[in-house]
């Protein structure tokens, strides 16, 4: 079983490598830039155009760092792991018919299962666990400067793995019960698509803010150092005004009179003119990067495994319903 | 005594439609036998229930003495070759007899390549590129080399020319002679069983019509013709299974152990292929007075 599950899988096995390898690469030059770039100023200067970059520039003469791509790239490789290797495994034998072939030989069609999902996604755990050492080592020279940890939460730690034996085994459940290839893998991107979207903007909420709602000092100095927070490594969860009378302010917009098509850096600047003007306070809520950044983690690893689990288990009752 | 192959009110439906159904039959081991039917009778249904890659909606099938449902203990013992061609495309015939080996504990290697050889097909072509004749005899090396007890064929000349339909039908008859072997073949093609096969069951659109030794058919269907108004006599005492009528003249195909006294009835044999293709045909005209119950009892004799 093992030599046929490598006959199958020898091509995807390769590509998988050459995009690990690759990637890995750009990692570990983007790290290595960034700490030279740190040598020679200030991190501030990162930020302004005509500094060194702090890191790989995919697009010259653009804020296009690689860690922009990164961002946006490598959560959609458990999309793809969801989509190619996951949602065709059973289709594509129902479609060729060859499961008639396979599961007439000595092995009962469950246990070919089993030895399916376990090879492939281990292969999967073990490519997305080297990755995710890459991007969390990667990740930690990122903190040394001003980036938000936060922002690269769903690419490294142990959530990129559970998103991507979620999304094999999505992919999975969804070939099993739509037996048909490519409406298996539209629908497994479909899917998939909502779970991640859900993953970055739910993840916050999954533990109580670390922080009472608290007045919001940081934006009334001079420099911007991120955008909120009086330590940059925090994440805001929640964020209200309040007037000097601790009265607080429903509509923000309408209090400061800023029009709704504003552009973010211009409403920035009038939500600090504003809040200078009016002596408005604001308040928010904090998940601290010191107290929350890894039991987040886990806990959203935790819910992702969860949620494995029952797809997998959907997925041999649907198998079983139907054949034993 | 241990059947190759029992069912017992075994049933299988897609949605509201009963692709098998009420189907109990007893077939004995060492037996070849034929599985025949229209397009669309449910051979395919009952071949896959009894491999397990269809689970029965009511009633038991069991094979070998072994429940179809539990595959991990009855698979080893199968042979299936399917009627869609089923092999990986993008493998060679080497790779699917490596697959072979690596997934049966009972393989023979020895076996596969001699019956490789012999068919002088070529091991570094994809199976892909082959012909349907070719994939067909590559799919019944795969089945033969696992040294099965009981082995299911469905339509497995559907693809093949004369000539390799001969030679198939030699290797599977020598395989019967050299080993114990249960074989269970369905068509459509009454002529393509009729010299291989020495039981035949006769499946309409979703049931058991007949299931018997060819002997048995042969010994107790006949047709007789005769004058018109004794018609009704005949069939009181006979199972009349197709009868037309042409003027004062009555011609009926029956079935029964009486012997028909009467002289004015001329007697004849009749062929195995117009047995068959009488139940096929009685579907049609509801002369469905048979229980197949009935005949299963008797291939048990």
């Amino acid at each position: 079983m093992i030599w046929l599950i490598w006959r199958q899988y020898r091509v995807a096995m390769g590509m998988g490598m050459v995009v690990l390898v690759a990637l890995s690469l750009v990692f570990v030059m983007d790290a290595h830039a960034l700490n030279a770039a740190l040598q020679q100023h200030h991190f501030t200067q990162c930020f302004s155009p005509d500094a060194l970059p702090c890191g790989i520039m995919i697009v010259p003469n653009t804020t296009w760092q690689w860690r922009t791509i990164a961002g946006m790239v490598l959560p959609l490789l458990p999309l793809v792991v969801g989509v190619f290797l996951g949602a065709p495994l059973l289709p594509r034998e129902y479609d060729q018919h060859t499961h008639l072939f396979a599961w007439t030989q000595s092995m009962s069609p469950t246990r070919w299962l089993s030895v399916k999902l376990v090879m492939i996604g281990g292969a999967t755990l073990i490519g997305f666990g080297l990755l995710s050492c890459v991007t969390t080592w990667w990740g930690f020279v990122q903190d040394n400067i001003a980036f938000s940890p936060w922002d690269t939460f769903t690419i490294r730690g142990s959530v990129p793995v559970a998103t991507a034996l979620l999304g094999l085994m999505v992919g999975v459940m969804i070939g099993t019960f739509i037996r048909r290839t490519l409406p298996s893998m539209a629908l497994t991107l479909v899917l998939l698509l909502v779970i991640q979207a859900g993953i970055s903007i739910g993840y916050p909420y999954l533990l109580p803010p670390s922080s009472q709602l608290d007045y919001y000092h940081q934006i009334q100095q001079q420099h911007l150092v991120g955008k909120f927070g009086d330590n940059s490594q925090d994440l805001i969860v929640s964020q209200q005004y309040a007037e000097p009378d601790g009265k607080i302010i429903d509509d923000m917009n309408a209090y400061c009179g800023i029009a709704p098509n504003t552009g973010a850096g211009e409403y920035d600047q009038k939500v600090k003119q504003c809040v200078n003007e009016h002596q408005v306070k604001p308040l928010v809520a904090y998940q601290r990067f010191d107290e929350r950044f890894w039991p987040l983690q886990l806990v959203t690893t935790a819910l992702l495994l969860g949620l494995t689990v029952l797809v997998t288990a959907m997925t041999y009752w649907q198998l079983r319903r139907r054949m034993l | 005594m241990i059947y190759a192959l029992e069912t017992n009110q075994l049933g299988k439906r897609y949605g509201k439609r009963w692709a098998l159904h009420n189907c109990t039959l007893h077939i004995p081991q060492g037996c070849i036998a034929g599985l025949i039917g229209l397009n669309g009778a449910g051979k395919t249904t009952l071949l896959h229930l009894a491999v397990g890659l269809l689970k029965p909606t009511e009633g038991t099938i069991d094979v070998l003495g072994t429940s179809s449902r539990n595959p991990a203990a009855l698979l080893p013992h199968i042979g299936f070759v399917s009627q869609e061609r089923s092999l990986y495309r993008h493998f060679t015939i080497g790779d699917t007899l490596i697959m072979g080996k690596k997934l049966n504990p009972s393989w023979d290697e020895t076996h596969a390549h001699r019956l490789i050889e012999r068919l002088k097909l070529p091991c570094q072509q994809l199976v892909g590129r082959l012909s349907g004749g070719q994939q067909a005899q590559v799919a019944l090396v795969m089945a033969l080399a696992k040294r099965p007890e009981i082995l299911f064929l469905d339509e497995p000349f559907a693809h093949v020319d004369p000539l390799v339909k001969r030679e198939l039908t030699k290797i599977l008859m020598e395989t019967a002679v050299e080993q114990p072997l249960t074989v269970v073949v369905s068509s459509h093609i009454v002529s393509d069983l009729e010299n291989i096969c020495d039981h035949f069951i006769i499946l309409t659109p979703s049931q058991v019509k007949l299931a018997e030794s060819t002997e048995q058919m042969g010994e107790l269907h006949k047709r007789l013709i005769g004058p018109r108004e004794s018609f009704e006599s005949i069939a009181r005492s006979h199972t009349v299974i197709q009868a037309s009528h042409t003027g004062r003249q009555s011609i009926a195909l029956v079935r029964t152990r009486l012997p028909v006294t009467d002289p004015v009835w001329q007697i004849e044999d009749v062929s195995l292929e117009e047995i068959v293709l009488a139940y096929l045909a009685s579907h049609e005209n509801a002369h469905t007075p048979l229980q197949p119950v009935q005949f299963m009892k008797e291939v048990i004799r």
